[in-house]
């Protein structure tokens, strides 16, 4: 089935040359999980597709409460697989690299990349994804999501260490936390809505500055500085 | 078989067992070695949820085995006895 058939009702909300921007633009997705996944599926339906994705595990029970890549179907699935074949059944084109686990040694495949989300859990591993984007000058989409709350901003230049204060410190590598779908999927859509503006040339949340979000909040949304 | 490292998990009070060595799991015969330990709660082509008095565990056909309810001391001395539950019963592939 042709591109402009699937996606031309992308096509209104967002000019012709800002479609085919999107299509052309390298999306990375570093970790596919609550907010990955779904930032995902919106790169992908919004016509993105060139995409590099990272995760390293596997679909688990403990997933389904919020990731839209645990089914029955995918469980025990490396999730790169299925996220990739996810992918290909909303448009066959994709064209899905997949990079497993982001250590070291990865910071070098997101020179390849226009902009990068980082979905993943941990703020060592932010930290780490963040400085090789600041340093590759590549936008950094940071999105995180606990409980019913979350945050989305975007990092161009200004250091993540710096922005929560953590410079010097030793960092837990995982979290611990539940997690809710409803703010997992707003963290990965609003996250995929900042890299889709950044390549449309529209504006974006800048950090220091942030956007955060509570589902149990009745401000819902609001912007406040990070740290 | 101590060839497995426990890392903590993304969700609350929970560790997974992780093999150093790429090892595949034989659920049909893991459900028959964990049977003494508690309750078979489910079981599917892919993974068997189990569960004991004062923890659960998902045990994947993938090799992979999940340790909920448990603090770190609790998942060391369970992950030692269920790796060697699973050995004796020949359900590692």
């Amino acid at each position: 089935m042709p591109y402009s058939e699937k996606f031309f009702r992308n096509i209104g909300a967002i000019s012709r040359a800002g479609q085919a921007s999107i299509r052309d633009s390298k999306f990375c997705v570093v970790g596919l999980g609550g907010t990955g996944g779904f930032a995902l599926e919106c790169l992908v339906r919004l016509g993105a597709e060139n995409l590099i994705i990272f995760d390293h595990d596997r679909v688990e029970l403990g997933n389904f409460n919020r990731q839209l890549l645990a089914t029955d179907r995918t469980l025990d699935m490396r999730k790169e697989d299925a996220a990739a074949s996810r992918a290909r059944s909303i448009n066959k084109n994709a064209k899905i690299k997949k990079s497993g686990r982001f250590g070291a040694g990865s910071a070098g495949r997101l020179a390849d990349c226009d902009i990068v989300i980082d979905a993943t859990d941990s703020l060592a591993t932010k930290l780490e994804i963040a400085e090789a984007c600041r340093q590759a000058k590549i936008p950094y989409v940071f999105c995180s999501a606990q409980g019913s709350r979350g945050i989305v901003t975007v990092f161009r230049g200004y250091r993540l260490g710096r922005a929560f204060q953590v410079d010097g410190k030793k960092l837990e590598s995982k979290s611990c936390a539940s997690v809710l779908c409803p703010a997992a999927s707003l963290a990965g859509t609003l996250a995929a809505a900042q890299a889709a503006n950044i390549a449309l040339g529209k504006p974006v949340v800048k950090a220091p500055e942030a956007l955060f979000f509570d589902i149990f909040d009745r401000r819902l949304f609001w912007k406040a500085g990070l740290g | 078989m101590d060839f497995y490292t426990l890392e903590p998990c993304a969700t609350s009070n929970a560790f997974e067992i992780r093999f150093k060595r790429a090892v595949r799991i034989d659920l049909g015969k893991a459900e028959k070695a964990l049977a003494k330990k508690g309750e078979v709660l489910a079981r599917t082509s892919v993974v068997l949820v189990f569960k004991a008095d004062d923890y659960s565990a998902s045990v994947y056909a993938s090799g992979r085995i999940m340790l909920k309810d448990v603090t770190r001391d609790e998942a060391e001395k369970l992950a030692g006895a269920l790796t060697h539950a699973l050995e004796k019963g020949g359900a590692f592939l």
